[in-house]
């Protein structure tokens, strides 16, 4: 038997119109696939219920998001097809989002990452230790990447414009230079700083430059010693990367994830995250529940205008 | 008339669903966006043989966000694996997921080395990249944005299907 609404279905399945029973032909490629995974459920007899996944389909003078369901449940096997909507949006918005976000981490860690490759090649050669020779200026000057060579007493041999671009701000006055302010933020962001050159260890994280009136700047920090034949180290390398947009980013997906769109309130995954980590705490606590009487049915009249 | 199935599938933002809109309605928007599930095109190509219509199936970027789903490849006949040249874990990416479908379907496999209209800014030498490509029946280097690459790369395969 057939159960339906809106007539994008009497465009996608033609077969459908003015029936109540009818063989699913082959026009939608997606659906029919599915139909192999949902009539070995249904085979089965035992109460159950598997999902399509998302997919899109273009009608004649749109484009439609699907997803269906196949449910076997009291010995009767049903296809469900839903129309989404606000649904995809959401999750398009939201995935969109974190996957910009993903590419500009990308692509920041892959820079620094071959920075440190390329550089360490160049100063571990015999006169590698003078940083000013001229491949290193040449990789220096041709990267993005804020870039700090220091001696193994953390005293500067050389950086490039992009590092000093990086705190070049018209409105502020540095009272250091880059190399230095560097040091002294992560020396005060991060107690483990001292180990990291006393171990000679690498270390990549995050600081915070607080740079009134401005904003401030999230800066990526990465710290690569590089060391002799003997293991010593020779010079130290600090690559800087503004990061404050990935992190505007990531507010704003949090943003999208845990409050509701339209009402701006906090949403049901939101209550779910603060319950659990409520409980996590193994602390007594109350949880008070109001429920609004009848609200379904404003919802049922007016949807989510 | 005969029709194939053909996956496309590779790590997000390597430019599938342009490839496809490039060669389906010779159409390039620069904007991402990010596609969701799955979309199927069908595309007609007459080869020397006989007319292929081919099933474009344009898969949703495998990421963190998204695993890789086996199911989609049932009934394939290839799977072209999507790559950006100015992304060097695209490739890396790419190879992982060569390696999963190998574990489920025993198809042709092809590489397309996209967004070739821009400066290669990957860090892979030639030597690397060439080890690389032998994995794969083939490679094409496509650009989505001017077609170069494209329209080849996919009568290739349409060819390949008739053999």
């Amino acid at each position: 038997m057939i159960y339906k609404s809106g007539n994008w279905l009497d465009e996608l399945l033609s077969e459908t119109v003015g029936k109540k029973v009818c063989v699913i032909e082959q026009n939608s490629a997606y659906l029919e696939d599915f139909l192999i995974d949902a009539e070995h459920l249904w085979q089965t007899n035992k109460d159950g219920r598997i999902e399509s996944g998302i997919w899109t389909e273009q009608l004649s003078t749109q484009l439609i998001r699907l997803e269906a369901s196949a449910v076997q449940a009291d010995h009767q096997s049903y296809l469900v097809v839903n129309k989404l909507e606000d649904k995809y949006n959401q999750k398009q918005q939201t995935l969109q989002i974190a996957r910009e976000m993903l590419l500009s981490t990308d692509k920041i860690s892959e820079q620094h990452d071959y920075l440190h490759a390329r550089l360490e090649e160049l100063l571990s050669e015999p006169n590698g230790s003078l940083a000013a020779q001229q491949p290193v200026a040449q990789a220096l000057s041709q990267t993005d990447l804020g870039v700090a060579i220091l001696d193994a007493e953390l005293r500067l041999l050389n950086c490039n414009p992009a590092l000093r671009a990086l705190f070049d701000d018209s409105q502020v006055e540095l009272d250091l230079p880059p190399d230095k302010l560097i040091l002294e933020l992560f020396r005060a962001q991060y107690p483990e700083c001292e180990r990291i050159f006393s171990t000679a260890s690498s270390w990549t994280g995050e600081i915070y430059w607080l740079n009134p009136p401005q904003q401030g700047k999230w800066l990526k920090l990465s710290i690569h010693p590089i060391k002799s034949e003997t293991q010593r180290v020779q010079n130290w390398l600090f690559s800087v990367s503004d990061v404050t947009q990935i992190k505007y980013l990531l507010r704003r997906n949090e943003k999208l994830t845990h409050f509701d769109a339209l009402t701006d309130l906090p949403n049901r995954q939101y209550f779910w995250q603060n319950l659990e980590n409520k409980i996590k705490q193994n602390r007594p606590f109350y949880l008070l529940y109001i429920d609004i009487k009848q609200f379904k049915r404003i919802t049922w009249s007016f949807g989510r205008r | 008339m005969i029709q194939k199935k053909i996956c496309l599938l590779g790590a997000s933002a390597v430019g599938k669903t342009s490839l496809i809109r490039q060669y389906v309605e010779g159409i390039f928007s620069k904007k991402y966006l990010t596609s969701i599930g799955v979309k199927i095109d069908k595309k007609q190509v007459k080869t020397d043989k006989q007319i292929v219509q081919l099933m474009i199936w344009d898969i949703e970027g495998i990421d963190r966000y998204c695993g890789f789903q086996a199911k989609y490849l049932r009934g394939a006949s290839a799977f072209i694996i999507v790559t950006d040249q100015t992304r060097s874990q695209s490739l890396v990416e790419g190879f992982d997921i060569l390696k999963m479908v190998q574990e489920v379907a025993d198809i042709p496999g092809f590489l397309a080395i996209n967004k070739s209209d821009l400066p290669a800014s990957w860090h892979w030498s030639e030597t690397e990249l060439e080890e690389l490509k032998q994995s794969f029946n083939q490679f094409f280097d496509t650009s989505a944005k001017t077609g170069d690459g494209v329209e080849n790369m996919f009568s290739h395969i349409a060819k390949v299907q008739t053999e």
